[in-house]
């Protein structure tokens, strides 16, 4: 268990389709190391993720955008809870006392072409046409299937979601729109820092399952539970935000559920993803990182805890759980 | 507002993988028509397809018969496909679950996991997962 010493000093985000990213990644990161009240020149290291199969060739220029110039940096290609976890554990360690972790990502492309069918075995799932979208379906059925889910619970979670994303009149390309990403593009930027400061970070804890896990472990409330175990800290009386991020309402709805038996609170809560979770807004690898910052803004001035899950990978198999806690006495 | 032009740019890169020792075996199989798990471990499971976790293990024909375990119903992907779909099925005599595709695809009222299928080989075959499909079993 992490000694909660590291501290998010400061945030900075921008959602929308047709963000142009290069300008987003300059603001979002002015906004974070505004809001730390630091200058870039008091950063140690830079943490970058947003590296997809379709931007990968402008991860160097993006981290440079974002700061990387003239001091270490670690690009993570992977799931955005990866890369926080990277940069709690750089400060954790003692290797750097501030990181600049930044994210970013244009899923807007995903729309017209999802290459993460690139990321399935080349032999037995590519050929037959393992999409991203396919998978998802697979988990759907068979949460369905077996009782683990209702089509009304999803149906009233993904309609309450897509209101409080301001999508209620978008489309999902004839899909169901519980299933469906609402493609956008994004960045995300945050300033941690060694010590206290007004948002601590409790802990984090993961959990990963292959492209398409068995029959039996679709369920992405069992990797929560996995991911909270890692975690040395219970939620029960202070909880006070909880976001899920992930690629579809399913997915989150599902995910969830171990946090909100555990709280006695229900899906539609306010304090249940108040930016209509990841679904809504999805911008790849990186979009994990808004929840982090959405739980951070509800927990400032408080001293309640809150806790961020981040569900990478077609059907959120790379889960990440990442508990806060407001420091106000 | 002007409407943006597009065109259809064909991106074709080709890769030579090793298949490995177990999958070379495995997708030989196929082009002759047969179905092989890998049984290794201990306790021994049957794996299918093979997953090389460097022990000795030896080669059973599973099948024909198979379960359903989650299907891609009409309309819930992005594919297109109406004469198949995307299928996860656990092979009889194995104890993995596989990824194949079901024939012909389906509507989400018409057919539940559980339900019993039976594979089917094409006739020109290529020593490639795509070699063979699922359909549902006469009752």
């Amino acid at each position: 268990m992490m000694a909660g010493s590291v501290s998010i000093a400061g945030t900075g985000e921008r959602i929308g389709r047709g963000l142009p990213i290069e300008a987003a990644v300059h603001e979002v990161v002015r906004d974070a190391l505004a809001g730390a009240g630091l200058s870039l020149s008091a950063i140690d290291m830079v943490v970058t993720v947003g590296s997809d199969v379709l931007d990968g060739g402008m991860v160097g220029t993006r981290s440079g955008i974002a700061g990387a110039y003239g001091r270490e940096l670690l690009t993570v290609p992977s799931s955005a809870g990866h890369a926080f976890a990277t940069a709690v554990s750089m400060l954790d360690s003692g290797q750097a006392g501030t990181v600049l972790l930044a994210g970013w990502g244009e899923g807007t492309k995903f729309a017209a072409l999802d290459g993460r069918i690139i990321q399935a075995d080349p032999f037995y799932a590519r050929p037959l046409g393992a999409d991203a979208s396919a998978i998802a379906a697979l988990q759907a059925q068979r949460l369905l299937a077996d009782g683990r889910m209702s089509l009304e619970r999803l149906t009233e979670y993904g309609a309450a979601m897509r209101m409080r994303a301001d999508l209620a009149d978008d489309k999902t390309a004839g899909m169901q729109e519980w299933l469906a990403p609402n493609w956008s593009d994004g960045a995300c930027a945050l300033v941690l820092a060694a010590g206290s400061g007004a948002v601590r970070v409790v802990d984090f804890g993961t959990a990963f399952r292959p492209y398409c896990p068995d029959p039996a472990d679709l369920d992405p409330a069992v990797w929560v539970r996995e991911a909270v175990e890692r975690i040395g800290h219970t939620f029960d009386e202070d909880l006070a935000a909880v976001e899920a991020g992930g690629p579809s309402a399913l997915c989150e709805v599902a995910a969830l559920a171990p946090i909100l038996d555990s709280a006695g609170w229900r899906p539609l809560d306010p304090r249940v993803n108040a930016t209509g979770g990841g679904a809504m807004a999805f911008f790849g690898p990186a979009t994990g990182l808004r929840h982090i910052i959405a739980v951070a803004d509800a927990l400032a001035d408080t001293s309640g805890s809150g806790i961020a899950i981040d569900l990478a990978g077609p059907i959120g198999q790379a889960t990440t759980v990442v508990a806060l806690q407001g420091a106000k006495q | 507002m002007t409407m943006e032009e597009t065109r259809a740019v064909d991106v074709h890169a080709v890769f030579r993988h090793s298949a490995g020792r177990l999958g070379s075996v495995f997708l030989s199989s196929l082009r002759d028509g047969r179905l092989l798990g890998w049984k290794t471990g201990t306790p021994a499971r049957v794996m299918v397809p093979p997953k090389d976790l460097g022990g000795d293990g030896e080669w059973v024909e599973i099948g024909p018969g198979a379960r359903l375990e989650a299907y891609v119903p009409i309309g819930w992907s992005a594919e297109t496909d109406r004469d198949s779909c995307l299928a996860l099925v656990t092979v009889d005599g194995a104890d993995t679950a596989l990824l194949t595709r079901l024939r012909p695809a389906a509507e989400k009222e018409t057919l539940a996991p559980g339900a019993r299928l039976t594979i089917r080989f094409a006739d020109a075959r290529h020593g490639a997962i795509g070699d063979f499909w699922f359909e549902q079993a006469a009752v």
